[in-house]
Parts: structure tokens; sequence; C-alpha cells
């Protein structure tokens, strides 16, 4: 799945520039704002009504927890009946957000980790409304914030995510290996990131979440700048974690950086299906529909099946 | 529709276009390092940091290229020639056509007037119905006999008027005369029609007219006649006295240009009187001279040598005038008897006129008789005798002084151009040599000419350099100065007289001027300079421009007549004194208010050149006198100016704001770029 090349935007709903969403400085507002303008302009929505809507009744069977005897219905019938719900929505919503300095870049007005922030709001926003247990782990070389999801750390998890700063390294393995370590239930895994180290590596280290029975999308978010490489004149660029300098000239080799770069997103999503893991490569000029969207489906695959 | 530039300098500016050519290959390499998320994939990509030029941003590249270029064809002030028109009409449209037509005596052969009249009227009768003909007679010089115009019937008349002249061909005045008339002309097509027996003489030392581009030109050649021409060139004249009296004896250069030889008669006439005849054989190709017996002269006289008849009559005549006794007077006043030697045995040589030379050792009491008193190394005197030395210069008198040894310091100083000063004696070392000479004196011109004559040969040991007064004085000139500065020669103007100062001797006690072979021409050049003699002529040729007062010895405010040898009088009011020779025969000079009183004759005769039948080829005449170029190109074009047609078209303004405008898009389009550049590559 690679939403990033779906230009026609789900029918009805409006485009939400992340340059606007990021005027507005309450987080919990762009989450609000991305997600009911999205539902509101959804036709049919399958999974409304999921949560604690009532089903329908069946005999009581031995081993039924009696807290779930209907006593009315025994009243009236003189027999024992449960109340069968139609799904446990209850499930937990991870997001794992990258903060290495490399997510502070922005050739815009929107930076990657500005972006990420209004993705991760939003879809925690989204599951909360879905009665899903919500939670964020931010990490750099290693976890930075952990808020372990609960129905109740909605505030919390804004208020992390907002107050979380793009800084230092990145070691996506050393950080997803404690992330494995800390998500003991599973549920849906929400990677938000650059994705700046081998593809092999990357692998390496998302799998094992996928291991654990995670339901596991990524979310490849990258500067269309880094994408196109669209500078001019000749110049020496600064990794702005390493701090290495390395003087170019990018008419030389814009052709090859950009094959480079095609070429490892295509590996990472081969690589990521093969694995059944969910890959949606972001750039930061385009609206957070696509990631909604992308989210949704997998959420909707989910539900079908338990 | 060709492009011409008024001021075709400004496109140099066109090289501006290479600045933003080479701004747009330089490569600014930012100097702080622009931040980016991740070298990851730069890293891999294998570079050179050496940078290729090439050339980025084209579409803002040609627009300011494309600027540049308009604002220097602005300020070059482009206007376009309109030559459809004349493309069209080059080989159909009406003619402006000049007829020059020859009228030198040579056309005077007999038949050669009449085949070129007849020519010229062919050329009148086959003018279109909107050509337009103008008429030149030239020989010498070109005039304009009839302006252009399409009236047939006055070029018809004015050819019945015309005469061969008197005077030579000359094809490049009239070639000027015709240019001249075609520039102006508004029609496209024109053309020039030579009509002349095409003398080689008329070429002169190269022809150097050139007709306007496109012009056509056209020689109907005037075949002369094959009868027999002979010509005399020239006609010398020796003096000398005899029995008391002058004789003169005439020596007539025939020359005869047939193939065949030929006998000859030659007559003299005194006049009016045939004093002799003699015959000579003359060889084909060849000249030769014929004695004529000698004549005395006692009184002013004009005289004719001529030949009979034959196919060519102008040259048949050689008019001289004469006039006896015109050798200058020279008193020469020497210290001693033979320290004059040298300037007597000098002025003693030749010389038409020649000197007649008298020596004394002191100023006599009257110089009365006298044209120039030469003063060599002897006193000037004082007192009484200098102040009549000094009416005598005054009155036109001529004095060269020689200081020597016994010049005084205080005596008649008024009269030279400065106090003799202080001997110098430069004995030792060499001499002294002569450091400036002023060529553009009249009594120096003689040695302006190369190989005239080096003034600066002869060594001066010692002499006495004149002291001119520092405050100018306009009487006097300095003619030559020694090596050391010291004036040499100088010249004093007293009223009507001269005075010449010399600071050496012009014997050989200070100096060896006497040895050196300028000293007989220098002499007589100083002599006569200070005498005021103007060199007698028997014959001048015509053409010729002579001083007609100085040859009456008539002064600057006497009105004269003078009677051409056709009977034409022209006044020469006061002041003037050329007067140009055109006709040969004898002119006579007049006093104008008694014309009967003949005071000078001037003989008048055609240059002999002319009777040379070589010809120019017609061919070589057009080559030289034409100009590669469009058939009928400038006309109306050429008669409006540049600049007003170029003001009229104002190209440039539209080319200016087509710049601004290109200009304007640029700087837009450049500062959206900049912009966005900016965004990228601040990048946080």
């Amino acid at each position: 799945m690679r939403m990033r090349h779906s230009a026609e935007p789900v029918p009805g709903t409006g485009f939400i520039d992340p340059a606007v969403l990021a005027r507005i400085g309450n987080l919990q507002l762009v989450a609000r704002n991305v997600v009911d303008g999205f539902i509101n302009g959804l036709h049919r929505a399958p999974w409304l009504g999921l949560s604690l809507d009532f089903a329908e009744h069946r005999a009581y069977m031995p081993g039924d927890d009696i807290r779930r005897i209907d006593w009315r219905l025994y009243a009236r019938t003189d027999r024992y009946h449960v109340k069968e719900f139609e799904a446990d929505t209850n499930a937990n919503f991870v997001v794992l957000l990258d903060t290495s300095a490399s997510m502070g870049w922005a050739s815009g007005a929107v930076t990657k980790f500005d972006y990420a922030r209004f993705l991760a709001a939003s879809l925690a926003y989204f599951s909360h409304q879905q009665r899903d247990r919500v939670g964020v782990i931010t990490f750099g070389t290693d976890i930075v914030d952990y808020v372990p999801a609960s129905a109740r750390h909605m505030d919390v998890l804004l208020h992390t995510v907002d107050r979380s700063r793009a800084g230092g390294g990145s070691d996506l393995t050393r950080a997803l290996r404690s992330v494995n370590e800390l998500l003991r239930r599973r549920g849906l895994v929400v990677l938000i990131s650059d994705l700046y180290d081998d593809p092999a590596r990357v692998l390496a280290a998302v799998s094992p979440l996928r291991f654990r029975g995670h339901d596991v999308i990524v979310f490849h978010v990258l500067d269309p700048a880094e994408l196109d490489l669209p500078f001019d004149d000749a110049l020496s660029l600064e990794d702005v974690e390493t701090e290495e300098q390395l003087p170019v000239v990018p008419d030389q080799l814009r052709l090859r950086y950009r094959e480079l770069v095609r070429t490892h997103c295509e590996t990472l999503e081969r690589e990521f299906t093969n694995q059944r893991i969910d890959y949606a490569l972001l750039d930061t000029s385009q609206p957070l529909d696509h990631a909604l969207f992308s989210y949704l489906a997998a959420r909707e695959r989910l539900s079908r099946s338990r | 529709m060709p492009l011409q530039f008024l001021a075709p300098l400004f496109l140099i500016a066109a090289a501006a276009i290479a600045l933003p050519v080479v701004l747009h290959l330089i490569r600014r390499e930012q100097r702080e390092a622009t931040r980016f998320p991740s070298l990851m994939f730069v890293r891999q990509v294998p570079h050179r940091v050496t940078r290729r030029r090439r050339l980025r941003d084209l579409p803002l590249l040609a627009l300011r290229v494309l600027a540049l270029l308009l604002l220097a064809g602005a300020f070059a002030r482009p206007l376009l020639e309109r030559e459809r028109g004349v493309a069209a009409g080059a080989n159909t449209g009406p003619r402006e056509v000049v007829i020059l037509l020859d009228r030198s005596y040579s056309m005077a052969r007999a038949g050669s007037w009449e085949r070129a009249l007849a020519a010229a009227r062919a050329e009148i009768d086959g003018l279109g119905g909107g050509d337009r003909a103008s008429l030149v007679g030239f020989d010498a010089n070109a005039a304009l006999l009839s302006p252009p115009g399409a009236d047939r019937v006055r070029l018809r008349g004015m050819l019945g008027e015309l005469r061969p002249g008197d005077a030579g061909t000359r094809f490049d005045p009239a070639l000027r005369l015709a240019g001249s008339i075609l520039a102006g002309s508004p029609l496209a097509r024109r053309e020039v029609v030579v009509i002349s027996d095409l003398q080689r003489i008329g070429a002169g030392e190269g022809i150097e007219a050139k007709l306007p581009p496109g012009a056509t030109l056209r020689v109907v050649p005037v075949a002369p006649s094959a009868g027999r021409n002979l010509a005399l060139g020239a006609v010398s004249f020796g003096r000398e006295r005899f029995a008391g009296q002058e004789r003169i004896t005439a020596s007539a250069r025939v020359v005869n240009p047939g193939a065949a030889a030929a006998s000859v008669t030659v007559t003299l006439e005194v006049d009016g009187r045939v004093l002799a005849s003699r015959s000579a054989n003359v060889g084909a190709h060849a000249a030769a001279v014929v004695p004529l017996p000698p004549f005395t002269l006692a009184a002013p006289v004009r005289g004719r040598v001529r030949l009979e008849d034959d196919a060519l009559a102008a040259d048949n005549a050689w008019h001289f005038a004469l006039a006896p006794d015109q050798a200058t007077r020279v008193l020469v006043v020497a210290p001693d008897a033979g320290a004059s030697l040298f300037l007597e045995r000098a002025l003693e040589v030749g010389g038409e006129p020649g000197f007649r030379v008298a020596a004394q050792r002191s100023l006599p009491a009257s110089l009365d008789g006298y044209d120039v008193v030469v003063v060599n190394g002897a006193a000037l005197p004082g007192g009484a005798a200098a102040q009549a030395l000094r009416r005598w210069v005054a009155s036109g008198g001529g004095l060269v002084v020689a200081l020597g040894p016994a010049s005084g310091a205080a005596t008649a100083e008024a009269l030279l151009p400065g106090a003799p000063g202080q001997l110098v004696d430069r004995t030792q070392g060499g001499g002294a040599a002569l450091g400036y000479v002023d060529l553009a004196h009249g009594a120096l011109e003689l040695f302006r000419t190369p190989r005239s004559g080096d003034l600066t040969a002869p060594r001066f040991y010692r002499y006495r350099p004149l002291r001119i007064p520092a405050a100018g004085d306009s009487a006097v000139r300095v003619l030559a100065r020694f090596d050391d500065g010291g004036v040499a020669l100088a010249e004093r103007r007293v009223e009507r007289g001269r005075v010449l100062a010399f600071a050496s001797t012009l014997d050989r006690s200070w100096n060896d001027l006497p040895v050196q072979p300028i000293f007989v021409p220098l002499t007589h050049r100083l002599v006569r300079y200070a005498a005021a003699v103007a060199p007698l002529i028997p014959a001048h040729v015509v053409d010729d421009v002579v001083d007609a007062r100085a040859a009456a010895h008539a002064d600057e405010q006497q009105p004269l007549l003078v009677v051409a040898p056709s009977g034409a009088r022209t006044e020469l009011p006061p002041g003037a004194r050329a007067l140009p020779l055109a006709e040969a025969g004898w002119y006579t000079v007049r006093a104008a208010d008694r014309a009967d009183d003949v005071l000078a004759v001037i003989a008048s005769n055609v240059d002999v050149r002319e009777s040379e039948p070589a010809a120019l080829p017609g061919d070589e005449l057009i080559t030289v006198a034409t100009l590669p170029g469009a058939p009928g190109a400038p006309l109306q074009a050429s008669a409006v100016p540049l600049e007003e047609r170029e003001r009229r078209q104002s190209l440039w303004w539209y080319l200016l704001a087509a710049a601004i405008a290109l200009l304007v898009v640029e700087t837009v389009l450049s500062n959206r770029g900049r912009r966005a550049a900016a965004r990228i590559q601040e990048g946080r």
C-alpha cells in the first residue's frame, strides 16, 4: 500500500493542508479538525457503533461470566441469557514517534516532525474515539518518552507529543528493541519516522513487532526536497545529525540521488509488504487525509479479523 | 531591406552579452553549509567537486542576452533602407545622366569635336521620359553647364555654344562634380557618360575621384584623326650682351609623336613681325631642337614661335614675352678686394635674370642704380650715411649684411634685425653648423624639397650671433640659428625694403660656406629676396596662376585690368594678385584707370603633354572611378540625410521599449526563482 500515489482524495473530504494545520497551536484541536473533517466526509463508516453496542442475547452456557447475565430478561422469562456485543473495541493503539534531529528539517512551512506530530495526534484521537487504548513512545537513539496505552491517556499522549522536540541522533534498531520489550499486549503499532537507515536494518528492527502479533503500520515521512534534491548552486551539505559536511554539485548528482531514494522506498515497501506490514510514504506537502485513510484501512482489516 | 546603423560603434556593447553568459556559467558555492536531514544517499553518489560549466536558467539567460542586444541595437540607432522600390527601379526606372564632355584643346583636332558633339546629342536624344540629364564641360577643370533637368532643348543649346579650350585634360574634377550631382539625385538609376579622346595626361598621377556606389560609368571614346600633328614642346631663350645691347637667342623644341618622320618649318615672330623661319626634320616619336637666329632686345616684346598648320593647331604656337635688362644690380661692399671673390663669382653665374655686380670698399654716397647692397664683413656706416642708407632701404632697396671682423657694434644697428653679438670662436671642435632653418621663408624655400641642398653642411668657425630683442617685433624674423641657438640669419622689413643679416662672412675667412654646393643658390636666393625681384618667366602654361601685380610692378592699392588673349577683361581690385591663365596667348596687365597703358605682358601656352596621342583605355577609367555596389543604390535615401531618416523611423525607441519590457519580465522571474531557492536552501 503506497498511499502517496493516490492522487484522488477521499470523496467528500476537505483538503487539509499541513501548512494550515501548523498554524494551529493546540494539538488536540489539530487532531479533532483532521479526524472530524475526515469522518464527516465519509458516506459510510462500517466501524460506527462497534464499541458497546448490544448485538444479541444467547443462552447462558456453563463457564460464562455470571456478571454478563441479563437479570431483567431472567425476571421476565425465567431463563438465563447473557448479552452479546458486536465486538470488543478496546484494542491497544501505540504510536512510535521518531524524534531524531533529521525529523526537524523542512524545506517548506512544515517540518517532518510537525507533520509526524499532527499525524500521531490525529491517529490517536481517532483511535480514542473508537474507545481504543492509546499510547505513545517517542524515540531517538533510544526511547525518550513512554506513555502506556490506556483509554484515559489521551490527554497525556497529546501533552507528550506536543512538548516533544526533534533532536539528537537516531538508532532505530536499539529503540525498537526497547519498544518491543515494553509492548506486551498486542495491538496496533504505528511507526512514524524518516527511516534513514539501511532497509535491512529497518526491517530487522520493525519485524519483531510484527512477530509479537502487533499490527504494524509504518508511515515513512519525507520532505519533498529530500525526494527531489532541488538545490541549484554548488554547495556544502551538512548532516543535521552527524554534522558531517559534504561539498556537492546538485546538478551532477540529482538524478542518481533520486534513483537511490526511490530504490530505498521501493525496497522498504516491498520488504514490509512481505512481512505483512503496512507501509505508506508520506510527503509533508501532502494532506494528512492520506495517512488517515491508510490507517483506517488497516484498522478495518483489524476489526474484521476479530 | 538592409539594416544600417547611425552609430555602429555602439554595437561593440553587444559583446556585453558575454557577461550574463559567464554569470550563468558561474555556480556560486554557498559560503555556509546547507543543513540536510541525512547524507545517506548523497554519500553513495560518486561525484566530482570539479564544476562542469553548464549554462543554467536558460530562459533567464535568453531574456538577459536579448535585452542587452536590444539595448546595444537601440544605442547604435538603426535605420532600415527601403530598397524594394530601388531594386525594382534599378533597371527600369528613370535615369539621372551626367554627360561629361571633354573640351580640352586636344579635342580641337580635326573631326574630334564634331564627333564628340554628335555623341553628346545622341545621349540627349536617348533620354527617356522621366530621365534627367546634366551637362558638364571639362578640361583641367570642370564646370556644370546645364544643371540636372529634363530640358533637352536647353542641353542641345548648350552644346552649340561649347568650343574646345586651351587647357589640358584632367578627369578627377569632372568625376567629382558628376559624383556630387549623382549623390543628390532622387532617381534610382544613375549614369555618367564620358565623351572624351581620353588623353592619358587626364589621369595625372592617378584618378582619385569615385562615383557613388552603384552609379555606372559609360565611356564614349572619341578617337583622334589620323592626320599629322607636330607640337612645339618649349622654347628656351639665351641672353647675351653684344655691342652694348642685349641679344636673345631662342631655341624651339619640336616634338613629333607620330609614327612617321616629318619635316617642319619653324617660324619666329616678334611683335607681329616674322623674323625668321627654319626648316627641320623630326624623326618618328622623336623631338628636335631648332635653333632660331638671335634678335636684339631693346624694349619689351611679345613674340611667338609657330609651326605650319597640321591636324591640331593649338600646339603649333609658343607665345613668349621678354623684357630687356632684367639683371639685378648688386653692389658688394667688402673691406678688401679679395674678400668677396667667392661672392662676386657666384653672382656672375647664370640666372634669368642674372646679376650685375659692382664692388667697392665702402658705401658710396648715393645708392641709386642698385637693387641690392651686400655688405660682406665691412663696417656699416654711421651718422648721416646711416640715415641715407636707411632712407634708401625704406624706399625699396635690399640690404644683405654679412657680419665680419670689421663690422661695427653700434653703427646702423637700427637697420639690422638685431645687434651683432660677441665673436664666437668655434675653431676648436670642428666648428658650428646650422641647427634650425626656416625653410618656409621665401629666401630659403628653394631648399625645402629633398635633395635640394644641405644647409647643415657648412661649418662656421667664427660668427657673431645676432641679439634679437626679446620683445616680439613683427618686422623681424629669424631664418636660421646655429647649433648653439645663436641667431645665424634674420630678416628685418624696413618699410618697402628688406634687410637680411648673416652672422658670419660670405667668404672663407670665418667658414667654409663658399666651397659648399649650396653657396651659389644660397647667395642667389638671398640677394634676389633682398631685392624683391620676381623671377622673369617668358612663358607660362595654361592653368598656371601668376602674380599679376608683381609682374606689373604695381603696388597693392592700384586697381588693375587684365585683358585675356580672347579679349575678355578682368579687373583685379586692390590687394588681389592671382591671375589664373585659362587661354593660350598674351595676357596684358594694365592700370585700371589707364587701359592703354600696358604694365606687363604675360605669355601663356598650351600644355604640350596634351598632344601626346597616348589614350587611356575606357575600361581602366571605369574600373578606377566606379565602386562596386547594387545598381542604383542610395537614390531617395541619399537625398535625405541618414540622421533625418533615422529620426523619422525611430527604431531605437521600439528596441529600447522591448528591452525594458524584457528586463521587467526578467526581474519578476528572477525574484520568484530566487525566493523559491532561498526557501529551500534555508532548510530547518
